[in-house]
């Protein structure tokens, strides 16, 4: 009963954080480094950065949920809007070749410090690496790469070794007579026509259609590749997206919108229209946010509409997902179904408040609470990254957005 | 929640593992007990050191809202045979907390061990046990999630 299944629930190889790189004793700059890429809210490198006119930056998406909820800056609490957001395209281009450098750069440190900190990434699956991996005099090496500003070409690069890790880390091999099935309509589409497909609003979907779209599928799998290593794409595509999308859509004033006029908003660009209105009024709010952050990107990284689409369902998903999982937990139940372990628990800790008792053997799964403290969590070397919240608890510096009410003389 | 925001809360789990794992990092007197999933999760809170609530535990329930982290969680305490909510004046006796951090003053940029040690630290300033104003009233009429309620936070005037 009293399992943490931690394990399971952190088995996640996309759970990136900047305790990945070493304390900046051993090695400096990097962590907060990684740390300074991120936003506050979601915790990832920035997606599409933008600055709110107090001059703090969040992801594009993140900062219009936050400002629907609440016309402030989640930090300083200045008051904003939306329509006062600003890109932020010198940090998108900071985020997009650290997000080139951050594998190689991990790698770069275990070769470094071989020996010493076998164990950086222990908590992640074993990264692929070259039999001759470099000895440790490396480091002039990776100091030219790094001066390469900008978007490096990894496909110029004579080293392979950070192709291979572009290639570990990104898309599933394009198979040529496989068929996937289609994530927006559910049709089975032939592997080479997905991108064609989605392109075309799922009209597309077999190499029958024509043999102009069958040719385009080639290059446009040439160009995922092209994505995938130079994190551009072709001048051509690269036109085709900044004609398409171009002017934010404006926020709906849905209290003066009949059902139907709702619909049609969805309608236009092949969104559901089921549901009741509150659902349809989510649901546009969602699209307008999604579509507005996405043209907080540069042109170069925007996404595809159909991508959006995508984007769109799995929200559905999530949000179904949430209901069928109601918020609403009897706590009656739980009490009951836990009292002997409530006992036990108090027990000890009224014995020993800070220390749980000696170690018991690990399931391979989960990880029961006494053992999880004090074993397998690897060498941990505890973030900063909240820091600012213990500060906040400790009783000094940013605190002023932790606010307990607390008695008048306190 | 979407899988951004459910990451961002795996990540929090994962950096109170490691806090737990680590004397010297842990916010000391608060135990994460049990978090099966990304929906519920339980930790066990005590003030240590001289205060009102010296030798007393309490269990925290906190509840994530799909939309988190810009809705705040819903968080009480556990109210069992074994387990009672502390004696407070922002505290109701169905576990309920009235604390700004759970509401207005709540920000997507907190997270929570930070709602945990802001409460950790309410009961260690606490000067006075004794019962919100009105508290039966309220149990007699408070909804299962305390999120239904709007409170009013008391600043100096009450
Ligand atoms: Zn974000
Ligand atoms: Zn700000
Ligand atoms: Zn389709």
């Amino acid at each position: 009963m009293w399992k943490v299944n931690l394990k399971e629930l952190l088995d996640d190889t996309d759970v990136q954080d900047p305790t990945d790189f070493p304390p900046s004793s051993t090695v400096p700059g990097l962590r907060d480094l990684d740390g300074a890429l991120r936003c506050n809210i979601c915790q990832e490198l920035y997606e599409a950065p933008v600055v709110l006119t107090c001059g703090h930056c969040f992801c594009s998406l993140c900062a219009r949920n936050q400002l629907g909820e609440k016309p402030a800056c989640p930090t300083c609490w200045r008051e904003t809007t939306i329509s006062s957001i600003r890109v932020n395209p010198t940090m998108e281009e900071a985020v997009t070749a650290w997000k080139d450098a951050r594998r190689f750069v991990l790698h770069m440190i275990n070769d470094t410090l071989n020996g010493q900190t076998k164990a950086i990434e222990a908590s992640r699956p074993t990264k692929r690496r070259k039999p001759n991996a470099r000895p440790s005099g490396v480091v002039p090496d990776m100091v030219s790469h790094q001066r390469r500003s900008g978007r490096s070409d990894v496909g110029s690069s004579d080293d392979d070794a950070e192709r291979e890790m572009a290639m570990s880390s990104g898309t599933p091999a394009l198979g040529s007579n496989s068929s996937i099935e289609c994530p927006v309509c559910a049709k089975s589409v032939p592997m080479t026509m997905i991108n064609d497909h989605l392109d075309s609003n799922c009209k597309y979907h077999s190499a029958l259609s024509s043999g102009k779209i069958a040719s385009s599928s080639k290059s446009g799998q040439k160009d995922a590749w092209s994505k995938l290593l130079n994190g551009t794409r072709s001048g051509k595509d690269k036109e085709k997206h900044e004609a398409e999308v171009d002017n934010p859509l404006p926020k709906a004033s849905y209290t003066v919108l009949k059902d139907k006029q709702i619909r049609d908003l969805l309608a236009a660009y092949n969104l559901s229209t089921t549901g009741d209105r509150p659902q349809l009024i989510a649901r546009h709010e969602r699209w307008v946010a999604l579509y507005n952050a996405n043209l907080d990107r540069s042109p170069i990284l925007r996404k595809r509409p159909a991508e959006l689409q995508l984007e769109m369902r799995r929200w559905e998903e999530d949000r179904r997902g949430a209901r069928k999982d109601p918020l609403k937990i009897d706590i009656t139940e739980y009490r009951r179904a836990n009292k002997a372990e409530f006992d036990k628990l108090i027990q000890r800790a009224r014995v020993n408040p800070v220390h749980g008792s000696p170690k018991q053997p690990n399931s391979p799964k989960t990880l029961v609470v006494e053992s999880a403290v004090g074993s397998e969590s690897g060498p941990g070397p505890a973030s900063d990254r909240w820091k600012r919240l213990k500060v906040a608890g400790g009783g000094g510096g940013e605190t002023d957005a932790i606010v307990v009410d607390s008695d008048p003389e306190g | 929640m979407s899988v951004v925001y459910s990451r961002r809360l795996k990540k929090e789990l994962q950096e109170i593992q490691i806090e737990q794992a680590d004397p010297a990092k842990r916010a000391a007197g608060i135990q994460l007990l049990q978090a099966e999933d990304l929906k519920t999760w339980y930790f066990s809170i005590e003030v240590l050191g001289e205060s009102l609530y010296k030798n007393e535990v309490f269990h925290l329930m906190v509840r994530f809202d799909p939309e988190y982290p810009f809705k705040s969680p819903a968080v009480q305490f556990v109210v069992s045979d074994k387990v009672k909510p502390p004696v407070h004046p922002h505290v109701y006796t169905n576990g309920h907390i009235c604390a700004s951090i759970l509401g207005d003053d709540w920000s997507p940029t907190l997270s929570v061990m930070a709602i945990c040690i802001t409460i950790q630290s309410m009961l260690a300033s606490c000067k006075k046990k004794e019962l919100p104003e009105g508290n039966d009233d309220y149990v007699r009429t408070a909804p299962d999630n305390p999120k239904k309620t709007r409170f009013v936070y008391h600043g100096d005037s009450v």
